[in-house]
């Protein structure tokens, strides 16, 4: 991981003190949740009186360990933490942690779920030509935010 | 380390824009800051004269007494709900400004059983349970939710208490800090705390914050340097960073 963003984004909040639904995934964009997204209750290992803000590497190295090989940790009641191969991805990824959020909350509100088959779950590291989106995603936040410089 | 009365009202002309830009007060509602040349003829307070948050500027900003009544008799319209701050600041001398606002998200918490409490960091000035002041309890028979005399504003400062915030039923909620970019930051996350509560309540089970995890705001410590920042980014986005 060379990426790191952490963040309260307010779609993944709900998800980060709930003790009956896990953050999990529901569309394309968020199969990095997998069956449930990890979450690091700093209460655990720091006692229940924190300010709950992660004020030095003790803290640090404790949630990532709970981060382990995963893309994303939740913080309970605080926000994530996202990590990535590059900036490109990691705000990639932070952009679709929201999609996937408001996805779940949406489908949770219609019911019913048609999960994703085995093979959709697998890696599969030939795209098809075009398939990779990192760079077009980029151009495309870049423009919104006013940043592309042609 | 004190500031002048100049310098704070150009601030509380900003914290009633960043309020209203943010969407933490629409046209109604209202913020205040202590006068720091209280006494000696100057008034105890500053708010603004009856106008929508979002459109204030700092020639709107009125000085008003102890009791909530212009220092210099004005033919403009006032708040009605001013002694709200005026018994505040009698009650609380360690609060600096004040917020009441009926802002969306918890205004169903002013009303369920259920407390509106601290499930986010930001929000760790809640606490467990924010207090829920109700007016046809404290006044049987009144027949309006707004707090239009001193009296009702003393009640509704006693049912504040020596927290940050108190909801008023049906109506909206008063929040307040040391300073007005406390008061944005803890209003701001008020709305967000809310939010994610709801929205955690309706999952099922969840964690909010434990008590020692809230915030003793009769003694927060030194403010936060994020203050500041979180002061800069709100100017940024209400188109005031000059």
């Amino acid at each position: 991981m060379t990426a790191v963003c952490h963040n309260h984004a307010m779609s993944i909040l709900p998800f980060s003190i709930s003790r009956s639904v896990k953050l999990r995934s529901t569309i394309n964009r968020s199969l990095m949740f997998g069956e449930g997204v990890p979450v690091w209750d700093i209460a655990d290992d720091f006692g229940s009186g924190t300010d709950m803000l992660v004020r030095n590497m003790t803290q640090g190295r404790s949630l990532a360990r709970k981060l382990g090989q995963q893309v994303i940790t939740l913080m309970r009641g605080h926000g994530s933490v996202v990590t990535g191969n590059g900036v490109r991805q990691v705000v990639t990824r932070s952009l679709n942690m929201d999609l996937g959020a408001r996805a779940q909350l949406a489908v949770m509100t219609l019911g019913g779920r048609r999960t994703f088959t085995e093979p959709e779950l697998e890696p599969h590291p030939e795209l098809p030509a075009g398939s990779t989106h990192d760079d077009r995603d980029w151009e495309y936040f870049l423009r919104r935010a006013g940043l592309n410089r042609d | 380390m004190a500031q002048s009365t100049t310098a704070v009202r150009g601030e509380l002309a900003d914290a009633n824009r960043i309020l209203g830009h943010e969407g933490i007060l629409d046209a109604y509602g209202h913020v205040s800051a202590r006068n720091p040349a209280a006494g000696d003829g100057a008034g105890a307070f500053l708010l603004s004269r009856a106008r929508a948050p979002q459109l204030v500027e700092e020639a709107d900003i009125l000085e008003f007494t102890a009791e909530g009544e212009p220092v210099v008799p004005s033919t403009r319209t006032l708040y009605l709900e001013r002694y709200i701050h005026a018994a505040i600041y009698a009650a609380r001398p360690d609060v600096g400004a004040v917020c009441h606002s009926h802002t969306p998200s918890i205004l169903p918490f002013s009303v369920s059983t259920t407390p509106l409490r601290s499930v986010i960091h930001s929000a760790r000035f809640i606490g467990p349970a924010a207090p829920v002041w109700d007016i046809s309890r404290e006044f049987p028979g009144e027949w309006s939710p707004l707090v239009r005399n001193y009296a009702y504003g003393a009640s509704l400062a006693a049912a504040l208490g020596d927290g940050a915030i108190a909801l008023l039923r049906g109506h909206g909620c008063v929040v307040v800090g040391r300073t007005p970019q406390e008061v944005v930051s803890r209003c701001t996350a008020m709305g967000k705390n809310a939010q994610v509560q709801e929205i955690a309540h309706r999952l099922g089970e969840y964690t909010p914050l434990h008590p020692g995890e809230c915030e003793d705001t009769l003694n927060p410590g030194p403010p936060l340097a994020a203050d500041n920042r979180a002061w800069e980014y709100y100017l940024r986005r209400a188109g005031l960073l000059r």
